[in-house]
C-alpha cells in the first residue's frame, strides 16, 4: 500500500531505508494506528511529533520489533521484515534508544558498549578481553566526541547524557544504520541537549538514518530534515522541516486552529489565607516568606534544584521545616504528615504522577477516591455507587478520556494527571499545590490543566504553582515569586511580569561576581 | 508552549545534588568497609570474651564449619546478582547428600560424588526453567522446590540417614593439607573459580547485565533465559559441593541436612554487599560475609548462647544488612 | 538523626558487652550436646545433668543444635565443645551415624564421650533408656489396650530421628504376631500442634481406629488432644512414651491411657556420673547402662515415684 497523501516518498522511486508501510494496530477495541506510512532514509533525520496518545510510542515499538502490526509491514530497503523483538531488529541495524536507558550500572562503560558482542581471548568466545573492549569503546566514543568518558568507568556513575552517549556508542559498535530516538532530550540540560543534537548531526553526516521523536517542537524543527505529524493514530502529513513552524505543527497535532492555550487571566482580590514566615530548611531553602490570598494563583519560578519543590513539601508536611511559621486563616499550623495537611484542606499535585500521585494498578475510579478527604471514599466501606456518580462528575468536569474502570497505568500522561487533580478536587481543598503539573503531557491536556487550575481558583481555592515553563507561569499566575539558591530573589505581579527579569532573578544565586550583582541592583 | 522557555529554565550546569551525593558516598563507603570493620570488631569481641576463640583448634573449627556455607553462598551470589533468589539450596543439599550417599554405596566414591554433583546441576536447571519458561517468581519457584526436594530426599532415604559409607569418604572432611581442613580448601577453590567466572568470562559479565538492567541485556541480544538458567544451575552446583562437604562431615547421607542454609547463605551474601535488586556486588565481599556469619555462630557457641538466641541474632543481622542495601539503593 | 541515634545505641551496647569481658572459670567443664532443648525429655535430661554436675563440682556447658534437622550443626557443636577443652562430652545425637569423624577427634584429644540418652558406636560408654525396649514396652501397652486385637494408627515422630525409628521398629516386631492391625503411620516433627492436626486427620479417615500411638509425648500429647477435641476419650485409646506434665494431666482427664515413662532425670544424672568416672580414669562396671522404663496407666499413676522421671514442679 502506498501512502494516501502526497509525500516525497513516491517521487524518489524504489524505497530505500526503513519504512512503515500501511501499518494498523488495535489494542482491544481501540485503534492505535491506522494505515501509517513513514520512511527513514540514510543520511536523514526524520522528526516524529504528535500529542500523547497519537500513536507515537506504538509506532516506535512496531518499527523496533517490540510489537507486531495487525496490518501493513515494516520494510527494510523495500523488503518486508518481521521482527520479533528489539534485539531481533538490532540484527538489521535498527537500534532504538528508549527513554528508559538500557545501561548496566555495575559494568564499565566499555563493557556496556560491547555488551552482547564482547571481544574475547579464546576461539570460543568464552572469555572477555577488557583491553580490546576498552579500545573499541575509546574509538566509538571518540567518533561521538565523548572522549571525555573513560571507558573503564563504572556506567552507574555516568550522568544521563553520558549514559545516552554510551547507548548510542553501543549501537555504533554494532554498526547500526537506523537510530530511533524516543524523547532523547527529555531529561537533559540545555548544554547536554545541544551536545546531543550535535551527535545526531554527526550520525546523519555519516549516512545514518535517525527517527527523532520529541515533544520539543523547536528542537524537532531544528534538527530534522522532514517531520511527520501523527494525530489520532494517523500520519496526518509529512513535511520538510525547513518550511514548518512550531505553531503549524501544533495545529496539525491537535487538528484544529490552535486555540488559546492559556485561558484569560481573571482578577483576584481575596483576603490572605496562607501566611508563610521565615520558613527554612537549610540547605534546601532559607527565609521564605509570602502570603497567599483566597483565589490567587501564586507562581514559583526558578531553576530545577532551586528549592521550590522542597518548600512545597515542607508546607505539605512531607519534610517539616527546621524554622519558620505557617499560618492558615490566622492560626499557626505545623503539619507533621501529609495526612494532617490534607485534613486542613491542602492538596498536592506532584510532578511525579506515578511515584506520588497514583496507584498504577488501581482503576481510575479507585484512585479518584483514594484520599481520605474524598466523599464516598471516607469510612471503611467503599460505596461503589457513590464512587461512580462522583467519578463521572469529575470525568466530565476535567474531560478525562479513557476508561476509569481500568488500571490508570493504561491512561495517557495527560489523563493520568487529570485523575490526580480530580482526586484532590473531590476533597474541595482550600489550598492546592501544583508542582510541574504539565510536565510530559501534551498540548491539549495542558490547556485543560490550565483551565482546571483556573476553575479551582475561581471556586475559591488558592493555588501554589511551581513550574519550569516560564510562559506557563506568565500566562496563568497572578503573582510570581522567583526562587534561586533556596531564597526568594524576586516578586512580581501580573502587571509587570518580565521574562528577562525573572530569568535574571532565577540565576541570581549562581552569579557570584560583585560586578554582576551591582549591575543587577542598578 | 515554548520549548525555549523550558530550555532556559531547566537545570543549569551546577550540581544541586552535592548534599545527597555526600550521604550516598559515605553510605557506599560503609557498604564496602563496614563489613570488614564489623568483622574485626566481632573477632576482637570474641577474643576478649573467650580465651578459646583464638586457639588453632577453634580457628580450624571455624574454617571447617564455614566451608559448606561458603560453597553455597558462592552459588547464591550468582543467582542474586541476576536479581533472583534460591531458597531451595538447603533442600538441594539434603537431596544431594542422600543421592550421593546411595551412589557411593553402590558405585564407589568418585562415581558417587559425581552423581551428587550431577543431581545438583539437574535441580538448578529445573529451578531455572521454572523461573524463565514458566515465569514463576524466583521466590515462589524455589520455595516450592524446597518442599519438593526435601520431600524427595526423605522419601528416597525412607526418612532415615544413609549409612555405611566408606571411611575414606568420611575422612575427607577431617583431612588437613598443611594444617588447613580439606573442605575449606575446596570451598576457597570454588570461590576463586566463581570469581574468575564472574570477572573474566563473558557469561559472568552477562550475569551482572541481566541483574543490573534486564532491558539492556535483552536489547543487546543476550539470551536472558539461558543466562538465568545457567545462574541457577551454577547455584545448585555450588550447593551440591556444599552437600558433599557436609555429608563427609556427618559421614552419612542425611535427608534433613542444610535446613538453615537458605537463610544463612542469603544473610552472608547480603552482608557481603550484594544487592538483592541484582547487578551489584563482589564475591570477595561475600567471603567476608560468610566469615562473619560463621564466626558469629562459632563465637556465640563459645559463649554458650542458646541456639534459639543465635537464630534471632542471625535474623537480626540479616535485617540490618538489608536495611543498608535499601538505603543505598534509595540514594543511588 | 536516626543514624546518629543508631550509632550511639550500638556504641553503648558494644561497651556494655565488652565490659563483662575477661572472667575466667575455675571449675572443670563438662560439655553436653543435644539436638533440642525443648520438650519434656530434654528439659528433664538437662535437669538431671545439671543437678548431678553441680553436686560433683563441674561446670556444665549445654549446646543445642536447634532441631533434629540440623545434624551438621550438632557436629559443629561437639567440635566447639572440644575447642572449649571440656573434660568430657555428653552427647545425645540427632543421628548417631553422623558423629564418627568428630568422635575420632575427641579420641585423639583424649576427651571421653558418653552417649547420653542413646548407646552408639565410638562412645566410651552410654546411659540410656533402650529405645528398642521402649518400643517393646509400647507394644506391651498396645496389647494391654487391645487384648483382642484391633486397629492402631501411629504418629512415629521425626523422620530423621534415630530414636523414633528404633522405637517404631521394635514396636512393630513385637506386635507382628498379634491381631493388632496398623492402619496408618505418619512421620512428623516432634511437635504437639503438628501431632494434633495429623491425629485429627487420622481420626477422620479411620473412624474405626481404636488406639493412637505417639512416639513420644510431643506427638502423643497432640494425639490425645485430637481425641479430646472429638470427645472420644476412652473410646480411642492413646499410647505414648515419656511422662511430662501435660501427659499426666491428660491421663488424669481420661484422655491418655498408657504411657511408657522414661526415667529421664536418672539418665541425665547417671550420664554425668559415668563422665566423672571416665575423667578420673575409673573403670566402668558396664559400658552401656540401660535405665529401665516404667509403664504408667491411670490405675498406677498416683503410686509412681516421679523424681527420676522429671524435674520437680515449680
Amino acid at each position: 500500500m502506498i501512502s494516501a497523501h502526497p509525500t516525497n516518498d513516491q517521487v524518489r522511486g524504489p524505497p530505500s531505508g526503513l519504512s512503515a508501510v500501511g501499518i494498523s494496530k488495535r489494542f482491544g477495541g481501540v485503534k492505535a494506528l491506522t494505515e501509517v506510512d513513514l520512511s527513514i532514509r540514510p543520511g536523514e533525520v526524520h522528526g516524529l511529533v504528535g500529542e500523547n496518545g497519537a500513536g507515537k510510542s506504538t509506532l516506535i515499538r512496531i518499527l523496533s520489533g517490540g510489537l507486531k502490526p495487525d496490518e501493513g509491514s515494516v520494510q527494510l530497503d523495500g523488503i518486508s521484515r518481521s521482527y520479533s523483538s528489539p534485539a531481533d531488529s538490532r540484527k538489521d541495524g535498527v537500534v532504538t534508544i528508549f527513554q528508559e536507558l538500557a545501561i548496566v550500572p555495575e559494568l564499565t562503560v566499555a563493557e556496556n558498549i560491547v555488551l552482547g558482542a564482547e571481544p574475547s581471548f579464546d576461539r570460543f568466545g568464552l572469555t572477555l578481553s577488557r583491553h580490546r573492549a576498552n579500545l573499541i569503546a575509546e574509538s566509538v566514543l571518540r567518533r561521538l566526541r565523548g572522549d571525555a568518558i573513560d571507558p573503564r568507568r563504572r556506567a552507574g556513575t555516568l550522568s544521563v547524557a553520558e549514559r545516552q552517549l554510551v547507548e548510542i556508542g553501543r549501537a555504533i559498535a554494532l554498526d547500526a544504520q537506523f537510530f530511533i530516538m524516543d524523547e532523547p532530550t527529555a531529561s537533559l540540560s540545555p548544554r547536554e541537549s545541544n551536545a546531543l543534537l550535535d551527535v545526531v548531526r554527526k550520525l546523519r553526516s555519516e549516512g545514518k538514518a535517525i527517527l527523532f521523536v520529541s515533544h520539543h517542537l523547536d528542537e524537532v524543527l531544528e534538527i530534522s530534515d522532514r517531520v511527520t505529524v501523527l494525530r489520532g493514530g494517523r500520519a496526518v502529513t509529512t513535511l520538510p522541516a525547513k518550511a514548518a513552524t512550531s505553531e503549524q505543527l501544533i495545529e496539525l497535532m491537535i487538528g484544529r486552529p490552535m486555540e488559546t492555550l492559556y485561558p484569560p487571566r481573571l482578577p483576584c482580590s481575596g483576603p490572605p489565607v496562607l501566611r508563610v514566615r521565615n520558613l527554612s530548611r537549610p540547605p534546601s531553602f532559607e527565609d521564605i516568606s509570602f502570603d497567599l490570598h483566597r483565589g490567587e494563583i501564586l507562581g514559583f519560578a526558578g531553576l530545577v534544584g532551586a528549592g521550590r519543590t522542597e518548600i512545597m513539601r515542607a508546607i505539605f508536611g512531607l519534610e517539616p521545616p527546621h524554622r519558620g511559621t505557617i499560618e492558615l486563616d490566622g492560626k499557626t499550623v505545623a503539619f507533621r504528615s501529609p495526612r494532617q495537611a490534607v485534613r486542613a484542606g491542602l492538596a498536592f499535585v506532584s510532578e511525579d504522577r506515578k511515584g506520588d500521585g497514583l496507584v498504577a494498578q488501581l482503576s481510575g475510579r479507585e484512585n479518584l477516591v483514594l484520599t481520605a478527604a474524598a466523599e464516598g471514599g471516607s469510612g471503611t466501606v467503599v460505596r461503589r455507587a457513590s464512587i461512580r456518580v462522583l467519578s463521572e462528575k469529575i470525568r466530565q468536569q476535567l474531560h478525562i478520556r479513557g476508561s476509569l474502570d481500568l488500571p490508570v497505568a493504561g491512561l495517557s500522561g495527560g489523563n493520568q494527571q487529570k485523575v490526580v487533580i480530580g482526586k484532590w478536587l473531590l476533597g474541595h481543598p482550600r489550598i492546592m499545590i501544583f508542582d510541574e503539573p504539565t510536565r510530559g503531557i501534551d498540548v491539549g491536556a495542558k490547556a485543560e490543566v490550565y483551565r482546571t487550575i483556573q476553575k479551582a481558583s475561581q471556586d475559591g481555592a488558592s493555588i501554589l504553582l511551581v513550574s519550569s515553563e516560564l510562559s506557563e507561569l506568565i500566562h496563568v499566575a497572578h503573582r510570581i515569586l522567583v526562587i534561586s539558591g533556596g531564597r526568594i530573589t524576586a516578586e512580581m505581579s501580573s502587571d509587570d511580569f518580565d521574562e528577562k527579569e525573572i530569568l535574571k532573578a532565577a540565576f541570581a544565586a549562581h552569579l557570584s561576581s560583585a560586578a554582576t550583582e551591582a549591575e543587577l541592583r542598578a | 508552549m515554548s520549548a525555549q522557555d523550558r530550555v532556559d529554565m531547566a537545570k543549569p550546569e551546577v550540581t544541586t545534588r552535592d548534599h545527597g551525593a555526600g550521604v550516598g558516598r559515605s553510605l557506599l563507603w560503609l557498604q564496602n568497609a563496614g563489613l570488614p570493620i564489623a568483622l574485626v570488631v566481632l573477632v576482637l569481641f570474641f577474643s576478649i570474651r573467650s580465651d578459646l576463640f583464638l586457639t588453632v583448634q577453634n580457628l580450624r573449627n571455624v574454617g571447617l564449619q564455614a566451608a559448606a556455607l561458603a560453597a553455597v553462598s558462592c552459588g547464591q551470589t550468582i543467582v542474586i546478582l541476576t536479581s533472583g533468589l534460591d531458597l531451595s539450596v538447603g533442600a538441594t543439599v539434603a537431596l544431594v547428600s542422600v543421592v550421593s550417599a546411595l551412589a557411593i554405596n553402590h558405585f564407589g566414591m568418585a562415581a558417587g560424588i559425581l552423581c551428587g554433583i550431577m543431581t545438583g546441576a539437574v535441580i538448578g536447571v529445573i529451578n531455572g526453567i521454572l523461573i524463565t519458561w514458566f515465569r514463576v517468581f524466583p521466590f515462589i519457584a524455589t520455595l516450592a522446590m524446597m518442599s519438593v526436594l526435601s520431600g524427595l530426599a526423605l522419601s528416597i532415604s525412607g526418612g532415615t540417614p544413609i549409612t555405611g559409607l566408606p571411611p575414606e569418604f568420611t575422612s575427607l572432611a577431617y583431612t588437613r593439607v598443611g594444617g588447613v581442613p580439606l573442605p575449606l580448601i575446596v570451598s576457597v577453590t570454588v570461590l576463586v573459580l566463581v570469581f574468575l567466572f564472574l570477572h573474566y568470562l563473558r557469561l559472568g559479565r552477562h550475569m551482572y547485565a541481566v541483574g543490573g538492567n534486564r532491558q539492556a541485556a535483552i536489547l543487546s541480544g543476550l539470551n536472558v533465559s539461558a543466562i538465568t538458567v545457567t545462574a541457577y544451575a551454577m547455584c545448585s552446583l555450588c550447593a551440591a559441593v556444599g552437600a558433599i562437604i557436609l555429608s563427609a562431615r556427618v559421614g552419612s547421607g542425611q535427608p534433613s541436612l542444610g535446613g538453615s542454609l537458605p537463610l544463612e547463605s542469603v544473610a552472608a551474601v547480603v552482608l557481603g554487599g550484594v544487592s538483592l535488586f541484582g547487578g551489584r556486588g563482589s564475591i570477595f565481599q561475600v567471603a567476608v560475609g560468610v566469615a562473619f556469619v560463621s564466626i558469629l555462630s562459632n563465637g556465640l557457641n563459645l559463649l554458650n548462647v542458646s541456639s534459639y538466641t543465635q537464630m534471632m541474632i542471625v535474623g537480626g543481622t540479616l535485617i540490618v544488612a538489608v536495611t543498608f542495601d535499601q538505603r543505598f539503593v534509595a540514594r543511588s | 538523626m536516626i543514624m546518629t541515634k543508631f550509632c550511639q545505641t550500638a556504641a553503648v551496647l558494644t561497651i556494655a558487652l565488652f565490659a563483662g569481658a575477661g572472667h575466667t572459670i575455675a571449675a572443670e567443664k563438662l560439655g553436653a550436646s543435644l539436638p533440642l532443648t525443648q520438650g519434656p525429655f530434654f528439659t528433664a535430661q538437662i535437669y538431671g545433668m545439671t543437678e548431678e554436675a553441680k553436686k560433683l563440682g563441674y561446670d556444665l556447658v549445654v549446646l543445642d543444635a536447634g532441631g533434629y534437622g540440623k545434624v551438621d550443626k550438632q557436629v559443629s557443636d561437639v567440635e566447639n565443645l572440644l575447642a572449649q577443652k571440656v573434660k568430657a562430652v555428653l552427647l545425645n545425637p540427632a543421628d548417631p551415624t553422623s558423629f564418627v569423624g568428630v568422635l575420632n577427634d575427641a579420641k585423639s584429644n583424649h576427651v571421653p564421650v558418653v552417649g547420653a540418652g542413646m548407646p552408639f558406636a565410638g562412645t566410651d560408654g552410654s546411659v540410656s533408656p533402650s529405645h528398642c525396649e521402649i518400643g517393646k514396652a509400647l507394644a506391651e501397652g498396645a496389647k494391654a489396650l487391645l487384648p483382642n486385637g484391633g486397629q492402631l494408627a501411629a504418629l512415629v515422630g521425626p523422620a530423621a530421628g534415630f530414636w523414633a525409628n528404633e522405637r517404631w521398629r521394635c514396636f512393630k516386631e513385637q506386635i507382628a504376631n498379634t491381631k493388632i492391625q496398623i492402619v496408618a503411620e505418619q512421620a512428623s516433627e516432634p511437635d504437639a500442634a503438628v501431632g494434633l492436626s495429623i491425629a485429627t486427620d487420622i481420626l477422620q479417615r479411620f473412624p474405626t481406629v481404636q488406639v493412637l500411638y505417639g512416639a513420644d509425648d510431643t506427638v502423643g500429647v497432640g494425639a490425645a488432644r485430637a481425641v479430646q477435641a472429638n470427645s472420644l476419650c476412652g473410646k480411642v485409646k492413646v499410647l505414648t512414651a515419656v511422662l511430662g506434665d501435660t501427659t499426666e494431666e491428660l491421663m488424669k482427664a481420661g484422655c491418655m491411657d498408657y504411657v511408657v515413662a522414661l526415667q529421664v532425670v536418672e539418665v541425665g544424672r547417671r550420664s554425668v556420673d559415668m563422665a566423672d568416672k571416665l575423667i578420673k580414669g575409673g573403670k566402668l562396671e558396664a559400658k552401656d547402662v540401660v535405665i529401665p522404663v516404667v509403664p504408667v496407666t491411670p490405675k498406677n499413676l498416683s503410686s509412681i515415684d516421679l523424681s527420676t522421671i522429671r524435674p520437680p514442679a515449680h
